[in-house]
């Protein structure tokens, strides 16, 4: 036999595909929260958004580039994982294998891909940096890219009819969680922050606008997540009751379980902590509870790594 | 009484909750999982010739495997031993009518006796699926040779050719190719210096305040 003991159900196979989604989340999320709730939070709620933009953006933009350094060491372990999944460790990291492995198959153009607008993003970044607006650009492009990677290299491409639609819902699927997870950690680690720490105006004031720039953001990218999640579930499980009679069902069913703890802090902070901003006192309750948000989605993007090594029901 | 700026925000939750577009988004997406769809496994082995059990009267020349889904002929291998040890295959190739069917013309010297094969085929999504499964070539089975006929009496011989297939369809061309390896570890190097630097090697900046969007 071939078997190399190792496999893409592997713990540490599902552990690199799990610290790649964090990376993609980040990434994803830097965009979103530049493009899309920095944006609502200068137009719509003068002039405490205008007073953080240009802070935020920056230090967005560095914390894009670890988002970034995290993909590529993912990247290099996924590509060692995989190698050793099909050749064994004897042959993992021959030459031989790894062009085998990236010219011939379309796992490897999915993976190719990925470093390439990998290569584009951080280009972005770094450019975003130093306050560039084609940086901006660049990595909005690199990100759009690197969201459509995971189904080159999933069960979407391998999907036998609706091919190319199931791999354009597996990318608003991975757009969907990124821009609504992803924003929400630039939300905590950068926004929150960045409105506390100003010192020509009133935070509690910037919090509130940052919180309802991010609010309809998150409320659009959740909905991106569930329909197109409800699409993936339909094209691989085929009938209702796999869900619960199959393997892949039932990790899917604790994926939406967990889930469903990230859409109830969610919405105790939008319906609960939101009301109440207005001083710094609201905003640290908030920053707790989104923290606490955030933690149990790693988890759901941990069960995801398992799920989508996991074989769909025949 | 002192007015904050924040109590103009619309902090409140939404008077009029647009609920009917929620119901009816709501109701297509169950909709849509109640609709039956022919989902897929991972890749499995169909059918194969020469058979699992198959008792053979005359010498094959080469394996052919379907599978239940595309295969990626790049990575997928197979491997034929023999009485003897290792049986030599052609490089493998895929069936120009289905890219399913993978096939493996032999070329190593046959002798009757059991054969096993051991496969293993990728799928597009890059999930590996394995599986062996064994043969039987009667004693004067056709296309035998005489020699080879009697070969199955001797003791086998340890010198038997190794399967070109032993790492996939790899060629010696692809050996020059560890520039490759070189070349993802040198961007992926190039990456974290970059990141490193702009992170940790420059003097912060004062940030301007005020900017547009």
């Amino acid at each position: 036999m071939f078997d190399p003991g190792f496999s893409a159900e592997s713990p540490l196979y599902a552990a690199v595909r799990w610290l790649t989604f964090m990376g993609l989340v980040g990434v994803i999320g830097v965009v979103a929260f530049r493009l899309v709730v920095l944006w609502m939070m200068c137009h719509k709620w003068e002039p405490a958004g205008r007073a953080i933009v240009a802070p935020a953006a920056a230090r967005a933009a560095r914390f894009g580039l670890g988002a970034v350094a995290v993909l590529a060491v993912a990247l290099v372990l996924r590509l060692y994982a995989q190698s050793y999944a099909i050749f064994g460790g004897s042959h993992a990291l021959d030459s031989e294998s790894i062009s085998a492995l990236l010219s011939g198959t379309t796992w490897g153009w999915g993976w190719l891909l990925q470093g390439a607008a990998a290569l584009v993003a951080l280009a972005g970044f770094v450019m975003a940096e130093k306050d560039s607006r084609m940086g901006w650009t660049l990595a909005t492009l690199g990100v759009i890219a690197l969201a459509f990677t995971p189904g080159l290299s999933g069960h979407a491409v391998a999907t036998p009819e609706l091919t190319a639609l199931a791999v354009l819902t597996d990318g608003l699927h991975v757009l969907g969680a990124g821009g609504w997870l992803g924003s929400l950690l630039l939300v905590v680690v950068v926004g929150i922050p960045v409105a506390l720490g100003r010192t020509d105006g009133d935070r509690g004031a910037t919090v509130g606008a940052l919180i309802n720039a991010f609010s309809p953001t998150a409320l659009f990218f959740a909905g991106v997540v569930v329909s197109t999640g409800v699409f993936a579930a339909w094209l691989h499980l085929g009938t209702v009751p796999a869900l619960w009679e199959s393997a892949y069902g039932r990790t899917l069913l604790l994926k939406l379980a967990v889930l469903s703890i990230v859409f109830g802090t969610g919405a105790y902070n939008w319906l609960k902590v939101k009301p109440s901003l207005g001083d710094e006192a609201a905003a640290g309750r908030l920053r707790r509870s989104a923290t606490l948000e955030l933690g149990v989605g790693v988890v759901v993007l941990a069960i995801t790594a398992v799920l989508v090594a996991t074989s769909p029901p025949e | 009484m002192v007015h904050h700026s924040w109590d103009r925000l619309p902090l409140r939750w939404p008077r009029r909750v647009p609920l009917r577009p929620a119901v009816l988004f709501a109701s297509l997406l169950a909709l849509v999982l109640l609709l039956p769809n022919p989902a897929f496994a991972h890749g499995a082995l169909k059918s194969a010739t020469p058979g699992e059990g198959d008792t053979l009267s005359v010498a094959p020349g080469e394996l052919r495997l379907t599978f239940t889904e595309a295969v990626e002929l790049a990575v997928s291998r197979l491997d034929l031993t023999g009485p003897n040890g290792p049986v030599a295959l052609a490089a493998l190739a895929l069936d120009p009518d289905s890219a399913t069917v993978l096939v493996g013309a032999i070329e190593g010297r046959l002798v009757p006796g059991t054969y096993t094969v051991n496969w293993q085929a990728v799928g597009a999504d890059g999930h590996p699926v394995r599986g062996q499964y064994s043969f039987i070539i009667e004693s004067g089975a056709r296309g035998l040779t005489m020699a080879e006929n009697s070969a199955a009496t001797q003791a086998p011989t340890p010198a038997a050719p190794t399967n070109t297939n032993a790492v996939g369809t790899v060629t010696p061309e692809s050996t020059g190719s560890s520039t490759l390896a070189w070349l993802i570890a040198a961007v992926v190097l190039g990456i974290i210096g970059v990141v490193g630097f702009q992170l940790f090697g420059r003097r912060p900046q004062p940030e301007d305040a005020g900017e547009d969007v």
